[in-house]
């Protein structure tokens, strides 16, 4: 495990920081954080499971009922969900900016960034709330076994699940911020950010593939 | 490790970025061009989705941009093109089953799923 620094993932280093290595009021060893880093990625691995199993359920339904889907897709609003799109993107991009703030040694600049994240990913989850009662009106639900209910079940189970997880951003979004404004991270100590990163751009990949899939094709 | 860490840093604090062969100068840098680069791929793949094309040709044409604007996600804004390998992996292995297994249903028979066999 020590013939390649790549593989320095596993190693432990034995170091006073260790025991502050979560919360970056200390300086973390490069170890630590790749192994941080690679764990988000195992979690990003799995939630990719998750999502896959939900997107083929609602493709395999679509092929043997596009009767169905058809009349169900009408009533989606493309110009709201591409608005939506454009927004996810946009706070994916003020989400890398706050990184690049806070590796720059801005704490005002994070805080700054990260706000304009959390409006965008809250902007997003209202207009996904305005298409769900636009779409229950059109008889667009979850429950019940006939029609337009059938798509329903496999229509919201990703995209809300994809939604609960944009409110889970905001939230965390939010707890970065206070720490932000708390003068708690640095140029040398934004793990949390990094972190808190890649978990927002994998909720904006999710949905460039949902966008896809479900709306466009 | 260290290395990475100071990759990120030399994007972090850069307004050029190489496009192409060309150098520009933009806000943000890279970080900038590939949400305008995002922004003008979802506008071609909602005015495509408009034409009325058959599906045999939009599919593979939409879905072949949205995994481009996916890979342009993942290497630039989460720095997956500068990190170590091994993180390539944790994505790649359940990427690859995922999508056997999406490949695996949608080419099963319907008769095998319940929904058919009760109808």
């Amino acid at each position: 495990m020590s013939d390649a620094p790549r593989v320095q993932l596993f190693v432990t280093e034995s170091t006073e920081h260790d025991h502050h290595e979560h919360d970056d009021h200390h300086a973390v060893t490069p170890a630590t954080l790749e192994n941080v880093k690679f764990a988000t990625w195992l979690y990003i691995g799995s939630e990719i499971m998750i999502f896959s199993a939900m997107l083929v359920a609602y493709l395999v339904f679509r092929i043997f009922n596009w009767e169905i889907v058809k009349e169900a897709t009408e009533h989606l609003s493309i110009t709201l969900v591409s608005l939506n799109t454009f927004i996810l993107l946009a706070s994916s991009w003020m989400m890398v900016m706050g990184l690049r703030a806070i590796q720059n040694g801005s704490n005002a600049g994070l805080v700054r960034w990260i706000s304009g994240t959390v409006v965008l990913g809250a902007i997003f989850v209202g207009l996904q709330v305005v298409e769900y009662a636009e779409l229950v009106h059109h008889g667009i639900v979850l429950t019940g076994g006939e029609g337009l209910s059938r798509f329903g079940m496999r229509f919201y189970a990703p995209t809300a699940f994809h939604g609960a997880h944009v409110i889970i951003g905001c939230l965390w979004g939010l707890w970065i911020i206070a720490r932000g404004a708390r003068q708690q991270f640095s140029a040398e100590r934004y793990v949390s950010v990094e972190v808190f990163g890649l978990y927002w751009h994998f909720v904006d990949v999710v949905w460039i593939i949902l966008f896809t899939f479900i709306y466009l094709i | 490790m260290s290395h990475d860490t100071h990759t990120h840093e030399k994007h972090a604090v850069s307004d050029t970025a190489n496009v192409f062969g060309r150098t520009i100068t933009v806000p943000g840098g890279m970080y900038s061009v590939v949400l305008g680069v995002l922004a003008v791929i979802t506008m071609i793949e909602v005015l495509l989705s408009e034409v009325p094309f058959p599906n045999v040709i939009k599919f593979p044409i939409l879905a072949a941009l949205s995994i481009g604007k996916a890979i342009l996600v993942v290497m630039f804004y989460m720095h997956l093109k500068d990190d170590s390998r091994i993180f390539i992996w944790a994505i790649g292995m359940p990427l690859a089953m995922a999508a056997l297994i999406i490949l695996f249903l949608l080419g099963m028979d319907p008769i095998l799923y319940a929904g058919q066999l009760n109808p």
